[in-house]
């Protein structure tokens, strides 16, 4: 059963959310956008590797390559067309 | 006036002062199709030295360059900077001129491929496309997301000529944006094995090998890559479904890497060049 106090707690951050948030709070990253991209700089053989381990969906739900991709060249929806 | 006539103020000045000049920059950005403001004019000159671009400079006719002051610059043998102005909201108009560009050839072979079109009322000179985004991949961000968009254009181009020349390795070998490869694929343009095969010898671009490989899984690297493709990408390449995301996020793995190259190199040539000057 959950508590009152328990509710009012935060889930915790990812291994990659604290990445992130550890860069800002350092001052090595200016923006999120900067943090974000500073880390997939230093994950991308990672992503790679998870290419080659994990299933399809597995994949594609995993943070890192949802962030990679929302960094990313544009899909059609969003193009400037 | 607007900026687009007022560049074709200053091409027209510089065109009379004896000055081979091609429009780089944010004018020809815009020239593109993407929509950006910009107050800087900036040129790839012909001349035999950089003296003489400001000697040629200091002659333009007043009809164009209200002033004419030269700001600091890094590399003062390679580009030269010249205020020629303010705007009513007290911006510094600024004209700026490359005269040798670490990420571009020579004058004479930009020249060979170079666009013309109208901008400003008048038909203006401009640096090819290709060579736009390439002298776009520099240390600063900002010029990514140029890249981006001006991929986008490239590849939409490229995908018009290859339909009417109906030679789909003319857009497939160079393929740079996720939209392009999109098209290509509704087209059914990845069916064409033998134009498949004719392309991926032909990548200049890692991006473009990256959305290739998939579908001719045994394909060599070409020595015409800029930047080979590191293996520890390159072999899932070989094994994913071709155009499915782990494809698409493989894609963006290796422009990561390629952009993170191509700054590093960026960053290095001008750290030389300022340890030089």
């Amino acid at each position: 059963m959950t508590s009152r106090s328990d509710e009012k707690i935060a889930p915790s951050p990812s291994a990659m959310e604290a990445e992130i948030e550890a860069l800002l709070l350092s001052g090595r990253a200016s923006s999120t956008a900067e943090a974000e991209s500073m880390v997939l700089d230093a994950h991308l053989a990672e992503i790679a590797e998870l290419a080659q381990r994990l299933t399809e969906e597995e994949f594609g739900r995993h943070e890192l390559v949802r962030l990679l991709l929302a960094h990313g060249s544009r899909p059609w929806e969003d193009s400037i067309h | 006036m607007s900026i687009e006539t007022r560049l074709a103020q200053v091409m027209t000045a510089l065109e009379h002062a004896g000055l081979p000049c091609l429009v780089m920059g944010g004018h020809a950005v815009r020239y593109y199709g993407v929509g950006r403001n910009t107050i800087d004019f900036d040129f790839y000159v012909s001349a035999p030295s950089m003296q003489d671009v400001r000697a040629t400079v200091a002659t333009l006719p007043e009809t164009a360059m209200l002033t004419v002051r030269e700001g600091p610059s890094w590399r003062p043998e390679d580009f030269a900077r010249f205020e020629i102005g303010r705007l009513s909201d007290g911006r510094e108009e600024w004209l700026e001129f490359w005269l040798h560009n670490h990420l571009l050839p020579c004058f004479a072979e930009l020249w060979l491929r170079h666009e013309r079109g109208i901008y400003g009322d008048r038909e203006i000179a401009f640096l090819s496309l290709s060579d736009l985004i390439r002298s776009k991949e520099t240390e600063r961000e900002g010029d990514w997301a140029d890249v981006s968009l001006l991929e986008e254009i490239q590849d939409a181009r490229q995908l018009a000529q290859a339909a009417v020349k109906t030679e789909p390795a003319l857009a497939l070998r160079g393929l740079r944006s996720r939209r392009g490869f999109e098209t290509a694929l509704g087209l059914g343009l990845m069916n064409d094995q033998k134009a498949l095969e004719q392309s991926v010898r032909q990548c200049e671009h890692p991006v473009s090998f990256a959305f290739l490989v998939p579908f001719l899984r045994e394909a060599e690297q070409p020595a015409s890559l800029r930047l080979p493709v590191d293996e520890a990408y390159l072999s899932p390449l070989r094994t994913v479904e071709p155009g499915g995301p782990k494809h698409a996020a493989l894609v963006e793995v290796v422009r990561r890497a390629y952009k993170r190259w191509a700054m590093e190199v960026d960053r290095r040539d001008k750290e030389s060049r300022s340890h030089r000057g």
